[in-house]
């Protein structure tokens, strides 16, 4: 957990400059350029070794390796801020990507995504099976209270006056919508306005935050999101790193190593 | 990038053969007069430091050569964590470079 800097004096260690996939040879000498491991990132939060899992320079490396430029990658996976709402209202905790993807597209070709759909005929659409390339069907689960969130956001009379020049005032506005908590709110606002000020807290992020020592073990990250979010947000700028970009690796790879992060989380050693 | 990161997908294959597993790759973070005394065909052993790694090779004289560069070893970490054994042969020296070829024992 990022603790309180006790000295204003204190520096914290940081790469010397903005290193890039280009401005080093090869990637084992990154070495040469990160801190000594011991050096602190921030309060209370060691750099650790580049070669162990989870460690901020860990983190670091595999954003260099990548070969993501340190720019911002388009998210949005829709057309309209409408549409963008209802495909994120359809993912979310639980929700396999592909069931979630199909319910939108169905949504969005059966031209349902509109104020003057009812809601039976959005309940109807989303309560028939979907099938997939690999001839499975698959049912969408929740379907009845889905298409409720769906429903109440299309009849919302103020969707001609979102407040889309600012993406924290956007989020807030989310934050009103039946249906949307602040992960999904930070998650429309990233895809929607390329927000970097926003940090889509998922379980793979918020178990990378513990390893990493970014969190504590005891977050409460559904009283604490936003003081959580500042942490990371935190963290990804003494890294040097664009917070969307990070996060998407860090989902990648805590995704594919569930099994080997929940046994570091379980352990003495993960802190 | 996925941009779809909000979607729960299912969990990863869990079915990579860690007896069969071959990788080669270069020692990262070289200890200089440990890897001047390596020859072309030195066993190494593979050992994990701790639950997430590092992986460092270690010699018969039991000094530690490097460690491996953590974009290979994820894999080779969960199989050690599953109780496999690996070593690291040596099979080429160019320059500093230190190539290691790590397989199941």
């Amino acid at each position: 957990m990022i603790g309180s800097p006790s000295l204003n004096s204190i520096t914290y260690c940081r790469l010397p400059f903005s290193v890039t996939l280009q401005s080093i040879p090869t990637l084992r000498h990154l070495e040469t350029f990160l801190p000594n491991e011991d050096c602190e990132l921030l309060p209370g939060i060691k750099w650790g070794h580049y070669c162990q899992l989870y460690t901020p320079a860990f983190w670091k490396f595999m954003y260099l390796s990548s070969g993501i430029p340190n720019e911002q990658t388009y998210h949005r996976l829709s057309s309209t801020v409408i549409e963008e709402v209802v495909a994120c209202l359809l993912g979310g905790f639980g929700m396999p990507a592909e069931l979630g993807i199909a319910a939108f597209k169905r949504l969005q070709d059966e031209n349902l995504i509109d104020p003057g759909t009812p809601f039976s005929k959005i309940k109807r659409a989303l309560s028939k099976p979907f099938m997939f390339f690999d001839g499975s069907h698959k049912r969408y689960r929740f379907y009845n209270q889905k298409s409720k969130y769906v429903f109440n956001f299309l009849q919302r009379d103020d969707l001609n006056s979102i407040p889309m020049d600012d993406d924290l005032k956007f989020r807030n506005w989310l934050l009103t919508i039946d249906g949307i908590g602040p992960k999904t709110a930070s998650w429309v606002t990233r895809n929607w306005l390329q927000s970097e000020n926003v940090a889509i807290l998922d379980i793979h992020v918020l178990r990378a935050g513990i390893i990493a020592g970014i969190f504590d073990v005891d977050h409460d990250v559904s009283s604490k999101y936003f003081e959580l979010e500042i942490n990371y947000l935190s963290f990804c700028k003494a890294l040097d790193v664009l917070p969307s970009n990070m996060d998407a690796i860090i989902w990648n790879y805590m995704k594919k190593t569930n099994k080997l992060a929940l046994k570091v989380l379980s352990s003495q050693d993960s802190i | 990038m996925s941009s779809h990161k909000d979607y729960s997908s299912p969990p990863p294959s869990q079915s990579t053969d860690c007896n069969k597993l071959t990788i080669n790759t270069q020692i990262a973070t070289p200890v200089p007069l440990v890897v001047a005394k390596l020859i072309v065909g030195d066993i190494l052993d593979v050992t994990l430091v701790s639950s997430r790694g590092p992986v460092q090779l270690v010699t018969k004289a039991d000094e530690v050569a490097g460690a491996l560069l953590p974009i290979e070893i994820t894999t080779l970490i969960q199989c050690m964590s599953d109780g496999h054994e690996y070593k690291a042969r040596v099979i080429e020296i160019k320059g500093g470079n230190y190539q290691v070829q790590i397989k199941h024992v």
